[in-house]
């Protein structure tokens, strides 16, 4: 038995390269055995709770290392990876939260740094949530850090939103976007980092109390989740350095005449921003105060999925309406320092006006659009400390040329501008990319020295 | 400073053309490094020993042999590289052929990455045990590792009886 165990060691495993084998011979001491105990924990960090179980047969040394580990890692899928085979549909689900009781139950009180747990090939009781992370929480977590898919409402420990300890909290519930319900009252002191994904708030008032009661949050990110009954997202976070905001759905959308309408606003005062990327459906109502800080924004805003590729049709009213959107966009950022434009946001916002390619352009558009342009913003408003902008995906329209002068005009440090143009022009790229060049040189430019690449 | 593939760098004799300031560190066996702030800087326990005041005298490493501080060294070098060029791939894979040693070596870099404070050099070798361990036996994990087995026949059927829900 023995030799057959030790042939198998020594045929080398595809994923891993063994220890070179002529140093292993020589070395005869266990020194992984002597390292520190937290250091042995460290190394179990990178396992799965189950493999780290299992290091209890190693030796009496490493009996009972387990079960002060203070990173509890619950992986379905490395549960499944290196252990039973269990097939059908039911993928080990029971032994699964079979063991997560029973390490929870046997490790006893000893503190939890991180609890992280991911199952979202199968749904499961959620209650049973409930149960871990209230453990969790009384063994003072500091990181949780849960992806499961879930079908029913979840409900989480009151404790968990009151800990002085937790610094890390990351939840996604799965492709279902269930509804988080929340406690009356919140409040986490050290909390850093915040990231709610693929969920469903359902209140107003909780939804901001847990927002806005995290003094020290550094980063946050709400992401593919649903705001139902929520009118007001307020954000409100004195030392947010990082802001993602990304594909938000409302339970009832309302389509009027003038398209969709959003009945949830969001408002972000967030004095130190520092990087800032949103992408939601360019009518929802945004108010950025307080943005003194930031550095970096990207946006990347979408309009009606039914004119993705026909914008031509849409309704001229409509048009106004995104356009006066993105203007207060551009001056709700006006403290930025670079701008990233998604090709998405330029290149159909560049098509709001019943386009003209630049070669068919004729002397009489050009006015209203250069009007346009102009009459909606305030003569004070300037760009006081935009530096580089990075535009995707040019095509050559006109409107795009109306967008760089008004940068060019407005933005007053400006020292870069990026262009990457887009691969499906035309024949006469060439062509049009020169004439476009062309033009872009004559336009007034309120910084004294502004460099344009075209990529 | 000598690459990781040559045994011993001569003491003292690495100074790079670059004027930034030096540190000097001590290893166990008295022989002295010269390297760049910025390289000895990866190390949270000298980052603190340099804001103490000890950046002028020479930094004594009490626990660490020349040959694994030459070691250090070249991961804090190449770090540094790394970190002002973000290329990923190329730190994967020199991280993967840096790590490719001994179970010996492997244990002193461990201890000295901990000793030292050097996160990325610690997370490297713990997760290189932790790959080693990964999906293995207890009996194939103990050959690999030197591990000697002092637990009776019998007190491991009761391990595994007990932990029966965690074993196959």
């Amino acid at each position: 038995m023995e030799a057959i165990e030790s042939k198998i060691c020594s045929v080398p495993s595809k994923k891993l390269k063994p220890f070179k084998s002529e140093k292993a011979v020589e070395s005869t001491a266990d020194r992984i055995s002597a390292l520190p105990k937290a250091v042995l924990h460290y190394i179990l960090s990178f396992l799965d709770v189950r493999s780290a179980v299992q290091t209890s047969m190693l030796s009496k040394r490493w009996r009972y290392i387990w079960t002060t580990l203070p990173y509890l890692n619950f992986d379905h899928i490395l549960f499944l990876a290196y252990g039973w085979n269990w097939g059908g549909e039911n993928l080990g689900m029971d032994q699964f939260l079979d063991l997560i009781d029973r390490v929870l139950f046997l490790r006893g009180g000893s503190h939890i740094q991180k609890f992280r747990l991911y199952c979202i090939r199968n749904y499961f009781d959620t209650g049973r949530l409930h149960t871990w992370t209230l453990v969790a929480a009384r063994c003072n977590v500091e990181e949780v850090d849960i992806r499961v898919s879930a079908k029913e409402a979840v409900e989480l420990p009151h404790c968990l939103y009151i800990s002085e300890s937790m610094s890390v909290l990351k939840l996604n519930l799965g492709s279902k976007r269930p509804k988080l319900v929340l406690p009356s009252s919140m409040g986490l002191p050290n909390l850093k980092i915040l990231h709610l994904c693929s969920l469903c708030f359902v209140d107003d008032e909780l939804t901001n109390k847990l927002l806005c009661n995290c003094p020290l949050l550094e980063s946050l990110i709400i992401r593919y989740c649903t705001l139902k009954n929520v009118e007001n997202l307020k954000i409100s976070a004195p030392r947010l350095k990082n802001l993602v905001i990304e594909t938000c759905f409302e339970d009832s959308e309302v389509y009027e005449e003038s398209g969709r309408s959003f009945s949830c606003k969001i408002n972000v005062s967030a004095p130190n921003l520092i990087s800032f990327k949103c992408r939601d459906h360019l009518k929802r109502e945004y108010t950025l105060e307080n943005l003194y800080s930031l550095v970096n924004a990207d946006i990347d805003m979408y309009l009606e999925e039914d004119y993705d590729n026909e914008l031509l049709k849409l309704p001229h009213k409509r048009k106004e309406e995104y356009a006066q959107c993105m203007i207060k966009w551009l001056t709700g950022l006006s403290n930025i320092k670079a701008l990233t434009l998604s090709d998405l946001l330029l290149k159909r916002v560049c098509r709001w006006h019943p386009m003209y390619q630049y070669g068919d352009e004729t002397e009489s558009n050009l006015p209203v659009i250069r009007a346009y342009w102009e009459a909606e913003l305030p003569e004070k408003c300037t760009l006081n400390h935009l530096k580089s902008v990075e535009i995707q995906n040019l095509l050559g329209y006109v409107n795009e040329l109306m967008f760089l002068k008004f940068l060019l005009k407005r933005a007053m440090v400006l020292q870069k501008i990026v262009i990457n143009t887009s691969k499906t022009w035309p024949q006469d790229r060439e062509e049009r990319l020169m004439k476009f060049r062309k033009e872009l040189q004559t336009f007034p430019q309120a910084s004294s020295s502004v460099t344009i690449l075209f990529i | 400073m000598a690459s990781s593939s040559s045994s011993l760098p001569s003491p003292s004799s690495s100074s790079s053309s670059s004027s930034s300031k030096k540190l000097v560190l001590r290893s166990s066996d008295e022989k002295h490094f010269e390297v760049d702030e910025a390289v000895a800087l990866q190390s949270e326990m000298i980052k603190q020993m340099v804001e103490d005041g000890f950046g002028g005298d020479v930094i004594p490493l009490l626990n660490v042999s020349s040959n694994i501080l030459s070691k250090v060294i070249d991961y804090c070098k190449k770090h540094v590289d790394f970190d002002s060029k973000k290329k990923m791939d190329d730190r994967r894979r020199w991280d993967a052929e840096y790590i490719d040693v001994g179970v010996d070596e492997l244990y002193h870099l461990i201890m000295a990455a901990n000793y030292r404070n050097i996160k990325g050099l610690l997370d490297l070798t713990c997760q290189k045990v932790a790959d080693t361990i990964k999906g293995k036996k207890p009996k194939q994990i103990r050959i690999i590792f030197n591990i000697k087995n002092d637990v009776t026949p019998e007190g491991e059927q009761k391990i595994r009886k007990e932990h029966s829900w965690a074993f196959e």
